[in-house]
């Protein structure tokens, strides 16, 4: 499951969806991206995300279906918020069901990786001098 | 006519995020020069950022665009 949402997400949810997949899941590792309050030296105020929707839900679902080739892994999820994120706010949740942790913390690896080269999703940081959008040479 | 979308900082500098233009046979290459006449700013995207056409990057800008195509200059990703 693939999800580009503006509203925030509940990380047990999401466990407990996950775990529905299959009896056979020994072991679900997630990563959870949250909003810093530091950046560059510099103290942020607020995030905003902007996401180029269609682009960004194909690229999301391309790295679902190769993480479940790559990897012995049972399913993968993925949630990633657009819009205003204050500090300490959830950004993006990465969650992946196997049947041994070897596999799911590999695969969860290689998920975030890839989604911040392929996915097009920007950040803007508001902090107290001014705006600026970050953007990320591959 | 082909839609060409900008986004974050791109649609920010160029005051639109979305513009569309007349093109019949001719390269993407072809097609974003005409545009910066009227935008010299997107010249300057294009060196400082990605091309995507119907939502994949695309390294060579030789192809033919079509009517139906969706264009896309992005600015690197920050996601995650």
């Amino acid at each position: 499951m693939i999800k580009l949402q503006r509203e925030d997400f509940s990380i047990e949810e999401v466990v407990n969806e996950i775990k529905k997949r299959s009896r056979n899941i020994g072991a679900v590792v997630t990563f959870l991206g949250v909003a810093r309050e530091f950046s560059r030296g510099e103290k942020v105020v607020e995030l905003e995300y902007e996401a180029y929707s269609e682009m960004a839900v194909k690229k999301l679902e391309e790295i679902r279906e190769d993480a479940l080739k790559k990897f012995d892994i049972i399913d993968v999820i993925i949630i990633h918020r657009y819009g205003k994120i204050d500090i300490n706010e959830n950004i993006v949740l990465i969650a992946v069901a196997a049947s041994h942790r070897k596999d799911a913390f590999e695969a969860c690896m290689f998920c975030i990786d890839e989604l911040k080269k392929r996915v097009p999703i920007w950040k803007k940081e508001k902090t107290e001098k001014g705006e600026i959008w970050i953007e990320e040479h591959p | 006519m082909p839609k060409i979308k900008f986004f974050a900082r791109f649609k920010e500098e160029i005051g639109k995020d979305v513009i569309e233009v007349q093109a019949d046979n001719i390269s993407l290459k072809e097609l974003l020069e005409n545009l910066s006449k009227d935008y010299p700013k997107i010249k300057e995207f294009v060196e400082e950022g990605l091309v995507a056409v119907n939502h994949e990057v695309v390294n060579d800008l030789k192809m033919k665009i079509k009517n139906s195509d969706e264009i896309a200059i992005l600015p690197f990703f920050s996601g995650g």
